[in-house]
């Protein structure tokens, strides 16, 4: 019964009207599927989708319309009905900074069929007030991003999808070729973060701990025990921004004072720290347990383990999921080796996905992130914005339809280039499958060694210094 | 697409190194080009011996003008092939249409014209500074005589107009200093293309011999680390970039002086005696339109968030709205060897855009889109959240009922203000100056390059001079032994 959040029984025969039930299917099974059964279920399913949401959802008729676009005959169809990723942030930032969050709200109910019209807004004065309004008076958890201009995206998530939460937060975890893991319920979590979040992770641990632990907090070890504070990961950017701009008129005195609180809590994180990797080491010693970090994470639990004179810390089949690169910090030659020794576990997992989609592409044995069959992924021309044939090789923008998303539109377009392949892959399974190397455009355009005399966005690179610190 | 076969020379003081040792690019820019590895000629780079800028004294202000008069002479697109091949490259790095590079390149020279520089020379230092000692009595009865020396710099030019590298040949000559021009990969070939022009003018002129000209991948710190001493230079004059700024300030101690055209964005502020008539109304939109869309808005001075004074209330924003419509017409409208569809659309930006038209519209109206620009039409007080990124033609008009809105929005990377009428131009300059603003225009005339030599609210020629002073002073007679 415990794992009532991880396994459900499917009907593949319902899988074309109810796209949303793969995510139940066998892992193995679900990425082995025949590439034209899946085309057909896929086909039949944004049919579906787009036919249910397109009136319920104004930005996807507005979409819709633009594009002339009423019918789906092919899967190719769909591609101008990706959202730009932005469009979840495409609100104006002084909502935020004049408390107008019942505007907020009504842009909110643009991108989504639930009804936001109960959500009590009067006397809501910052971000984590009104995530929490949200939650309590329409049963939608808003998840926001950590947008380094400090100009935050808010993903809405419905009932429908909140149900599974669990199975999407460890499709990316199974080793490639097991059957799904039965024992996770036995397994305690590692958080390098605060107990609550109201970002994508912070949504899984919520659901994990109260479906997969059955509300035992006891399994759950946060660094932090309290909310990470979104209007603190928002105001880093946002004063970041305006120093860089010599204008912090535009950032309350309130906000500014509940920085002063924040900093002053951060005086404790230290001790918060060591009392966490003792705690770590002392209780979980050995056992098999299941964590999510980043490179710069996982070294410092090495330092800090190696103080302790420790080795080969958690057990072998310990699940372990890596992201992200290093965030411009230089770590030493062959850290990642040294780090799983230190762990004493032989296999990361990794993903690849975007806050936007139900999971993450898990990574195969050749290093390789599949589409599970519930995404129709894409790849667009980033100059024209055409898709290219859904055979071969290509580089070029990743898009999605998540068929999974039921309460708002599954379709966005990232701002990555990868080379992706709709064909088999040498791992054995079929594909359409994505390359490690992802690569942001903006990067690309501000990459190399040019120089011009306009503009000063640049301001960013201090904020996401300040974020890495918070989060 | 990446276009490669380029070669990129190594000039230093009149010697043109041409070995090709290292593959630049072709990562994610448009072009790769090989150079010779700096690291290997590190030592002739820069002048051991400040001394050996004598030779530049021995040339007038008249000599260096005449010199820098026939250099843009030869600077001609059609038969100057350095210049021609700066141009085709610049054709696949630059965000401008090739018409706009092509009359850029065509006009180079004129930023050399001989009557022009001198006044600048004249108005910005002092041209009997340039010449010799300028005697000036204290009031204390001390003689102060004071001499504008030309100074050992580093010059680390912006690469998206080519006039950048032209003026710096023009002040580095008209200030008898010695420069290492460090070009940047959007336009690895133009400064090169002064430099050899020069050479096969005049191969022994000291003006020649104090130009280098290198192409390093910025941050590169073994070469940065030696190249950046006291020892061997005393300025450095960096022209936007910000993370080439910051790189760069490391390097600033005791002996090295930044001069710093930090990256700059520009805006305007046009008053409600723009809608006095129909005809004004036009007119200040053709004004607007080459202030904004001129050069494809890839400049610094370029205007991006508009202020205007149409009103807040709902006629107010239906004016603007209208007068949107009208000035995105009147972009489209500009020549090609002004302003063009976007050359190279920014990814990010555009999906800023897409999504505000989805998401947004009840705070902004989007006119247009896409490669050929757009206006955004705020329908309150606030620009668009991303007004720093806006480029590739796409103008923010905000709607306010008074002048202070956008004056409080000044800050110091404000560089020029566009203002419209002339009246309120005036009324407003010592608030806008106060706010950190630079540089204040008639509407239209942003792009424009007067003689005064003020950029960035400092005067770059002054700062790249060393100020030297001989002091005479007249001291009582030692007591006499009695």
């Amino acid at each position: 019964m415990a794992n009532v959040g991880t396994s459900r029984p499917v009907d593949p025969s319902r899988f074309p009207e109810h796209p949303e039930e793969m995510v139940w299917q066998q892992r193995a099974v679900s990425l082995s599927m025949d590439p034209k059964e899946v085309e057909r279920i896929q086909l039949a399913g944004v049919r579906k989708r787009f036919a249910e949401l397109r009136p319920k959802i104004p930005a996807l008729d507005g979409l819709a319309t633009e594009q002339g676009i009423d019918e789906i005959k092919t899967l190719n169809d769909a591609a101008p009905l990706l959202f730009k990723h932005s469009i979840y942030k495409s609100y104006p930032i002084s909502l935020i900074e004049k408390n107008r969050f019942d505007r907020l709200t009504a842009w909110l109910s643009k991108l989504t069929t639930c009804d936001l019209s109960g959500v009590k807004t009067e006397g809501v004065e910052s971000i984590d007030d009104w995530l929490d309004a949200v939650r309590r008076d329409a049963g939608v958890r808003v998840m926001h991003t950590t947008g380094t201009s400090g100009k935050l995206s808010f993903l809405p998530r419905g009932p429908a999808e909140a149900a599974r939460q669990v199975r999407y937060s460890y499709l990316p975890i199974t080793q490639d070729g097991e059957d799904d893991p039965a024992d996770l319920d036995q397994m305690p979590m590692v958080l390098i973060g605060y107990r609550h979040m109201y970002n994508a992770y912070g949504a899984m641990i919520d659901s994990v701990v109260e479906e997969l632990y059955e509300g035992d907090e006891s399994m759950l070890s946060p660094l932090y025990p309290g909310r990470m504070s979104a209007d603190m990961v928002s105001l880093g950017g946002r004063l970041s921004a305006a120093n860089d701009r010599g204008d912090r008129s535009a950032i309350s005195p309130a906000l500014l004072a509940r920085r002063e609180k924040f900093i002053e809590d951060q005086k404790q994180a230290p001790a918060q720290r060591k009392n966490f990797y003792d705690k770590v080491f002392d209780t979980l010693r050995g056992k098999p347990i299941v964590m999510a970090a980043n490179w710069i994470m996982l070294y410092e639990m090495m330092e800090a383990g190696r103080e302790r004179g420790l080795t080969s810390v958690f057990a072998p089949e310990s699940r372990i999921t890596v992201s992200g690169g290093t965030k411009g910090k230089t770590l030493p030659e062959g850290y990642q080796e040294e780090i799983r020794q230190f762990l004493g576990v032989p296999r990361f997992f990794e993903g690849y996905g975007m806050s936007e989609m139900s999971t993450l592409m898990p990574q195969c044995s050749e290093g390789k992130f599949h589409a599970l069959p519930w995404m129709i992924v894409y790849l667009l021309d980033p100059e024209t914005g055409q898709p290219v044939s859904r055979n071969g090789t290509h580089t070029g923008r990743f898009g999605v339809i998540d068929l999974a998303q039921e309460s708002r539109w599954g379709g966005v377009l990232s701002g990555d280039e990868v080379t992706m392949t709709f064909g088999p892959c040498k791992c054995g399974k079929p594909g359409p499958f994505v390359e490690p190397m992802i690569r942001r455009f903006s990067e690309k355009e501000g990459g190399d060694d040019k120089i011009t005399c306009a503009g000063a966005p640049e301001a960013h690179d201090k904020a996401l210094a300040f974020l890495t610190e918070i989060e | 697409m990446t276009a490669t076969g380029y070669s990129v020379p190594l000039i230093i003081r009149g010697k043109v190194i041409e070995d090709g040792d290292v593959e630049h690019g072709g990562r994610g820019g448009d072009i790769s080009f090989r150079s010779p590895d700096v690291r290997r000629h590190i030592d002739q780079l820069p002048l051991h011996s400040p001394g050996a800028m004598a030779d530049l004294y021995r040339l007038s202000m008249e000599d260096i003008l005449e010199f820098l008069g026939a250099l843009g002479q030869r600077l001609t697109l059609e038969q100057n092939r350095w210049v021609q091949q700066a141009f085709d490259i610049s054709c696949r790095t630059s965000g401008l249409g090739a018409d706009i590079l092509r009359n850029m390149y065509e006009n180079m020279g004129s930023l050399l014209n001989r009557d022009s520089l001198r006044e600048v020379a004249e108005r910005t230092i002092g041209i009997p500074h340039l010449e010799g000692w300028v005697e000036t009595r204290l009031d204390n009865g001390q003689l102060a005589r004071v001499r504008a020396f030309g100074s050992r710099s580093v010059h680390i030019v912006a690469g998206n107009a080519p006039g950048t590298s032209v003026t710096t040949v023009a002040r580095n000559a008209l200030t008898r200093g010695d420069a290492i021009i460090k070009t940047p990969s959007n336009d690895p070939l133009t400064a090169s293309a002064v430099a050899r022009t020069m050479i096969e003018m005049a191969p022994d002129h000291p003006l020649t011999k104090h130009i280098s000209v290198a192409y390093w991948k910025g941050g590169d710190t073994e070469i940065e680390e030696n190249l950046y001493q006291s020892a061997n230079i005393e300025k450095i004059v960096a022209w936007g970039g910000m993370a080439s700024i910051k790189h760069i300030a490391k390097y600033i101690g005791p002996g090295v002086e930044l001069v710093s055209l930090d990256p700059k964005l520009s805006s305007t502020i046009i008053g409600r005696e723009a809608f006095a008539d129909e005809a004004t109304e036009a007119a200040v939109a053709q004004l607007l339109a080459i202030d904004a869309g001129g050069l494809n808005q890839e400049a610094c001075v370029n205007a991006r968030v508009v202020y205007v004074q149409s009103g807040t209330d709902a006629a107010g924003i239906a004016r603007l709205n209208r007068f949107g419509e009208r000035l995105y017409e009147t972009v489209q409208a500009l020549p090609s060897t002004l302003s063009s569809p976007a050359v190279r659309m920014d990814v990010a930006l555009a999906d800023e855009i897409e999504a505000l038209k989805l998401g947004g519209d009840e705070w902004y109206k989007v006119i247009g889109g896409g490669r050929k620009g757009a206006v955004i039409v705020s329908q309150d007080s606030e620009p668009v959240d991303f007004a720093r990124m806006l480029a590739n033609r796409v103008i923010n008009l905000v709607p306010v009922d008074d002048v202070d809105t956008p004056v409080r929005a000044v800050t110091s990377y404000t560089q020029t203000i566009g203002i419209y009428p002339e009246s309120l131009k005036r009324a407003l300059r010592d608030r806008l100056a106060l706010q950190g603003a630079q540089r204040l225009v008639t509407l239209g005339s942003a792009l424009g390059m007067a003689n005064h030599g003020i950029q960035d609210a400092i005067e770059p020629l002054r700062r790249m001079c060393r100020w030297i002073v001989e002091e005479e002073t007249e001291l009582p007679a030692p007591p006499q032994a009695a």
